[in-house]
């Protein structure tokens, strides 16, 4: 079984200079990818992710910083020097070759003799669940999308890599395939122990596949965690709202109150440092925070509400609520709780205070 | 006039006028001269032509100079345009690249003769096989240069990441990616250079001396020196077979793989 690499990245930062001027695509990224951890990069396009894991492929160089993998410095080692296995997004299978020998490619180049070539194919495309009779002899135009992503995914694997990059390979695949190419990939990964980093703009994606994932914007790393530490307590409002809905309030804060209309809301309830702060705040909180009944103990904030639209979303009804001065939020609520509120009307909903984030902004 | 007849479209009569034009000026002539080649003896001359050695030798000696001319173009070409294609990263300097080896296409062939005669003598390479050979590979070489450099183009840049991924250095990715995808634009300019340099004869003419006496001086000769039409009109029949022979195989062999 093969066996992972720890990713480690140091201050890297990446510069592109084109007649267009020049982009800043990575500053100053560093992080950590333990051994046969499934970990994802996730961010907005143009944030970076992918030049990232180009560097880590080696199929590009860093400006500034060093990569290592075990602890190695591989940051001027050429790609094909690289343990790596690479599934791109638009796939880049080699269109003149048959299945069959996209998989082998790597091993011929490595010079495996022809049996333990046959051998190894055979093994990855029931790993990746191509039944070899069937497909092996195929051309790369006879197949799905989604069966080229699985003759891409064992491409990838053949050589039995220490590193699988995978650059938003499902990205242009039906919902219901990529969630289950997601779910295979999964399990491959678990089966082969590799360390794999996965780059997506789908947070969904991220959530459901990764052990833990880094938040980017602008070539900077915002947040590394695993999924619900980034969900429950992102490091700003930026990641805050890429992992999901929320709500985010700017307000002013005066010696550690933000007055909101008739509302105030003691900043020390929320994070102890900001008892005394005066100046702008980004109040957070996500919409499934908001509930419709008071909850127990005195820990929760009313706010009276305009209900201005209802959106039923089957087990859940979601909210469009306008408050104080311009105010909206929006709330999700169980079906059931919603029924009897009509659009218009003036409702009081709650929100804990430990379910609320503050910014400075 | 009928009402319900269908008028040709304009199309059609725009598409008609060429044509026309092309069997009015190539294929009737082409089967006049056919007719005269058959006129004195039938199907024997083209024995007996094919069966003298003063004719099937020049026929060989052209083949054998456009074979070299071919490999030698290609030869030259390949690295040039695959630097091109893959190492030249800014497009406008790719560009200015790609049009300093194909202006010359633009340039009288005379002018580039003469121009070619005086750095040959200076060489001691006039009048040789080497200086006809230096000749005709300059004359084909933007022919070559070009197809190679537009299948190389056409090469998915991915594709050579991808393959480098899977622990392919540069060598490997040449024959096993690059090349084989370059299949039809490298059978079109073998296939176009051969085609031309086997019926060529002025640049042999100008800068072969005694090794310029090819196939197409042959034909040259027979009608204007001599007046021997059937025979001249016969060798170039045959040749033309030869050609389309060659044509044929490189349709069967370049355009035999489809992404």
């Amino acid at each position: 079984m093969a066996q992972g690499v720890e990713v480690r990245v140091e201050n890297v930062s990446k510069v592109y200079r084109d007649r267009g001027g020049v982009t800043q695509a990575l500053k100053g990224v560093s992080l950590t990818v333990k051994k046969g951890e499934l970990f994802s990069i996730l961010g907005p396009s143009g944030c970076g992710k992918t030049t990232l894991l180009r560097i880590l492929a080696g199929l590009l160089k860093p400006d500034e910083g060093r990569v290592f993998f075990d602890g190695v410095d591989v940051t001027d080692t050429p790609a094909y020097e690289r343990p790596i296995g690479m599934v791109f997004q638009d796939l880049a299978l080699f269109p003149h070759l048959s299945v069959y020998r996209n998989v082998s490619f790597g091993l011929e180049i490595a010079g495996w003799p022809s049996d333990r070539i046959e051998r190894r194919v055979r093994e990855v495309l029931q790993l990746v669940r191509l039944p070899f009779e069937e497909f092996a002899h195929r051309k790369i135009s006879q197949l799905s999308g989604g069966q080229q992503q699985r003759v891409a995914i064992a491409r990838a694997l053949a050589r039995e890599p220490k590193l699988l990059l995978l650059d938003e390979p499902f990205s242009h695949l039906d919902y219901k395939i990529r969630i289950e190419l997601i779910r295979e990939l999964k399990r491959l990964q678990r089966e082969t122990g590799v360390t794999t980093i996965y780059v997506t703009h789908d947070r969904n994606e991220a959530m459901l596949l990764s052990d833990r994932l880094a938040v980017m914007k602008d070539g900077v790393v915002q947040q590394v965690g695993t999924p619900e530490e980034v969900y429950r307590s992102p490091a700003n409002a930026f990641v805050a709202s890429f992992l999901g809905e929320a709500n985010i309030i700017p307000a002013r804060a005066v010696n550690g109150v933000v007055r909101l209309g008739e509302l105030e809301i003691s900043l020390e309830r929320i994070s102890p440092s900001l008892s005394n702060y005066t100046g702008t705040v980004l109040l957070l909180f996500r919409p499934e925070s908001i509930s419709l009944t008071p909850p127990a103990g005195d820990g929760a904030l009313r706010l009276r509400a305009q209900l201005s639209e209802k959106v039923f979303l089957g087990p859940y009804t979601k909210l469009y609520l306008e408050g104080w001065e311009d105010i909206r939020l929006e709330a999700l609520a169980p079906t059931r709780e919603t029924a009897s509120l009509e659009p218009g009307s003036m409702v009081d909903v709650y929100v804990e205070a430990s379910e609320m984030k503050v910014y400075l902004d | 006039m009928s009402r319900g007849a269908p008028l040709p479209s304009t199309l059609t009569l725009l598409a008609a006028v060429p044509l026309a034009y092309v069997l009015a000026t190539f294929y009737l002539p082409l089967l006049i001269m056919l007719a005269e080649s058959l006129r004195p003896q039938g199907l024997s001359l083209y024995v007996s032509v094919l069966l003298n050695p003063d004719y099937t030798s020049i026929v060989v000696y052209s083949l054998v100079l456009a074979v070299v001319t071919t490999a030698l173009t290609f030869l030259a070409a390949l690295p040039a345009a695959y630097y091109l294609s893959f190492h030249v990263d800014d497009e406008e300097r790719k560009s200015r690249f790609l049009a300093a080896f194909t202006v010359p296409i633009l340039v009288n062939f005379l002018l580039k003769a003469y121009a070619l005669m005086n750095v040959l003598s200076v060489l001691g390479l006039a009048n040789t096989y080497v200086g006809m050979v230096v000749g005709m590979v300059y004359e084909y070489l933007p022919y070559m240069l070009l197809p190679l450099f537009s299948s190389f183009e056409r090469v998915e840049r991915r594709l050579l990441e991808a393959a480098q991924s899977l622990g392919a250095r540069s060598h490997h990715i040449f024959l096993r990616v690059v090349l084989p995808l370059s299949l039809p634009g490298i059978a079109s300019g073998v296939a176009l250079v051969f085609l031309m340099s086997f019926t060529e004869f002025i640049v042999p003419a100008m800068l072969g001396g005694v090794y310029g006496y090819t196939m197409g001086y042959l034909i040259w000769d027979l009608f204007l020196k001599y007046r021997n039409w059937p025979v001249g009109s016969a060798l170039a029949f045959i040749v033309t077979l030869v050609s389309l022979v060659i044509v044929y195989l490189y349709t069967r062999w370049g355009l035999g793989y489809e992404a």
